[in-house]
């Protein structure tokens, strides 16, 4: 796998487990900083909605985020599920895609019992009806 | 020092090489384009005649070389089938790096794009050669298809790459190749060349190479104006000694402009009914000589979406190619898959390429199945996308841990890079 290397800061994983173990903030979303450091960006508060989420991602940046999303089986059972995203928008810069997707790995093997992934290139693909299909 | 755990601060800048079939790509990484893109043959002269050396010396020539015109040279393609292709190889890097960049290569860490396929002796014996012959200080080796995913910002995507002489069909998922789902074609760019030119000759076109002829023109200039349509004269230049293959290669510089500047792929299945009124297009050979093609610029590059290519067994266009690659994924990726393929290659370039190819892959597939694809408008990117990816990748700071040193070379041997870059 190749790997940018990226260091990853603490605060990362500490906010991860916070949304997985304490389950009180709804999501969090990574930056990379200077081309060397993932931090957390921004921590959604519980009572935040989706539509928070997604206005909270540059519209031509690439960003990480894990979202604990509401979900609703066909059987009408409805349970937590941490969502992984790589928000990766087609109108940032080649460079920024190279970054982010290069070390998404990096970041994700750090988080144990994400759910599922989603890889997200445009507004359409982060929609919410979207990521319950991919939890499907 | 590099890797093995030590810290390696980016003082000097790192190489990206990448080299194909038909061209060779060298540049600074960290850079956009690369600076350096050269057509990935050797020039050669068997037993030159000592009377008429060259003031370049002797064979083996490459880079700007090749272009000049030499009796008896005979051009041989870095990756010709069968020979011995690693002296080849090692001149073709040398030209680039030494020649053509003028810089020492036990200076720079050099990054390496490699086919898709997984060939481990391949990638062993570019490992050695690098450390051995060009005694590099770091090394790092990436699959083409992953670079390409990467630099359209995916880490999961079917990368469809048509290039001069092979085009792929590489699923890549979470940043690995999945070999086994690779579809690969012998045809590509060079494949419309053949029947263009096949095309012309038999419309008994005499394409006449640069060196077949000097041009002179001559025009009255008045006042700074120019009075009156300029003159052209031709003057033969005989050339008993030229070598086939440098006959060839011209030709084909010249037929591939042609086919660059006037082929274009049709939105619908082409028939000759449909296209008999398309206009005809004109096309000025080097000579001075028009070509007027008509419905053949769309009929040949069709080709790249049916089954007719001759000598191309089990081929049926480059949609096909990437149905089959996705279907032979697990059922849970295939969506994720038909909604990010990456289009890239030279060959992918035709004009109305990417609108067929997505018009193509919605028939083949089920309704409810999101078909996207990804194509840099940019024919730079298009062209040099994995070169880019590479020269992004190893201008980054911290991935300067990442490589695979002259001492872990020389202590584990070139075998190590199957885990350094696996």
């Amino acid at each position: 796998m190749v790997d940018a290397n990226l260091n990853v800061d603490d605060a990362c994983v500490v906010a991860y487990n916070r949304l997985k173990l304490t389950k009180d903030i709804k999501f969090v979303t990574y930056k990379v900083e200077g081309q060397s450091n993932v931090i957390v960006e921004r921590v959604g508060e519980l009572e935040s909605t989706y539509q928070d989420f997604v206005h909270s991602l540059p519209q031509n940046e690439p960003r990480f985020a894990v979202y604990d999303f509401d979900y609703t089986a066909d059987d009408g059972i409805t349970s937590k599920k941490i969502v992984f995203i790589h928000w990766s928008p087609d109108n940032s810069t080649v460079k920024n895609k190279m970054i982010y997707a290069s070390s998404k790995e990096n970041l994700k093997r750090r988080f144990a019992g994400i759910h599922r992934e989603v890889q997200a290139c445009s507004l359409a693909e982060v929609e919410q009806r979207e990521i319950a299909q991919a939890l499907r | 020092m590099y890797g093995g755990g030590n810290y390696y601060a980016d003082e000097v800048s790192g190489i990206v090489l990448d080299i194909g079939c038909h061209l060779t790509r060298a540049g600074y990484a960290g850079e956009d384009t690369p600076k350096v893109v050269i057509p990935s043959y050797i020039g050669m002269i068997e037993n030159p005649d000592p009377n008429q050396m060259d003031v370049e010396g002797i064979a083996p020539f490459a880079g700007e070389k090749i272009m000049k015109y030499r009796d008896f040279m005979k051009l041989e393609q870095v990756f010709a089938e069968g020979g011995d292709k690693s002296e080849k190889l090692e001149e073709i890097c040398r030209e680039a790096i030494e020649n053509e960049l003028k810089l020492n290569p036990r200076e720079h860490p050099f990054l390496l794009s490699e086919p898709s396929i997984h060939d481990r002796e391949s990638r062993v014996a570019l490992t050695e050669m690098m450390f051995e012959k060009f005694q590099i200080p770091a090394f790092y080796i990436v699959k083409s298809a992953v670079l390409s995913s990467f630099a359209s910002g995916r880490s999961t995507s079917l990368v469809l790459d048509s290039g001069a002489y092979t085009t792929w069909a590489v699923p890549v998922h979470d940043g690995y190749v999945l070999q086994k789902s690779i579809v690969k074609f012998n045809i590509g760019g060079e494949t419309i060349t053949d029947v263009l030119l096949n095309h012309l000759v038999s419309l008994g076109v005499n394409i006449r190479p640069h060196y077949t002829f000097n041009k002179t023109v001559k025009c009255f200039v008045e006042g700074g104006e120019v009075q009156g349509n300029p003159e052209f004269t031709l003057e033969d230049i005989p050339r008993p000694n030229v070598d086939p293959s440098y006959q060839d290669f011209s030709i084909r510089e010249i037929v591939r402009d042609i086919k660059e500047t006037t082929f274009k792929v049709s939105d619908n299945t082409f028939s000759e009914t449909s296209f008999a009124n398309v206009p005809s297009s004109s096309y000025e050979l080097p000579d001075g000589t028009q070509v007027q093609l008509g419905n053949e610029r769309y009929r040949i590059p069709e080709l790249l979406f049916s089954s007719g290519i001759e000598g191309v067994i089990g081929f049926s266009g480059v949609h096909q190619m990437v149905y089959d690659s996705i279907t032979r994924c697990d059922m849970d990726i295939r969506r994720e898959l038909y909604g990010n393929v990456v289009v890239t290659g030279g060959n992918s370039l035709f004009g109305g390429f990417t609108d067929r190819l997505h018009k193509k892959l919605t028939e083949l597939t089920t309704q409810n199945m999101k078909v996207k694809l990804i194509a840099p408008q940019s024919t730079i990117e298009r062209r040099f996308s994995s070169w880019i990816g590479g020269s992004i990748l190893a201008s980054l700071g911290s991935f300067q841990q990442m490589w695979m040193s002259k001492q872990e070379y020389d202590e584990h041997g070139a075998i190590l890079i199957e885990r350094k870059c696996p």
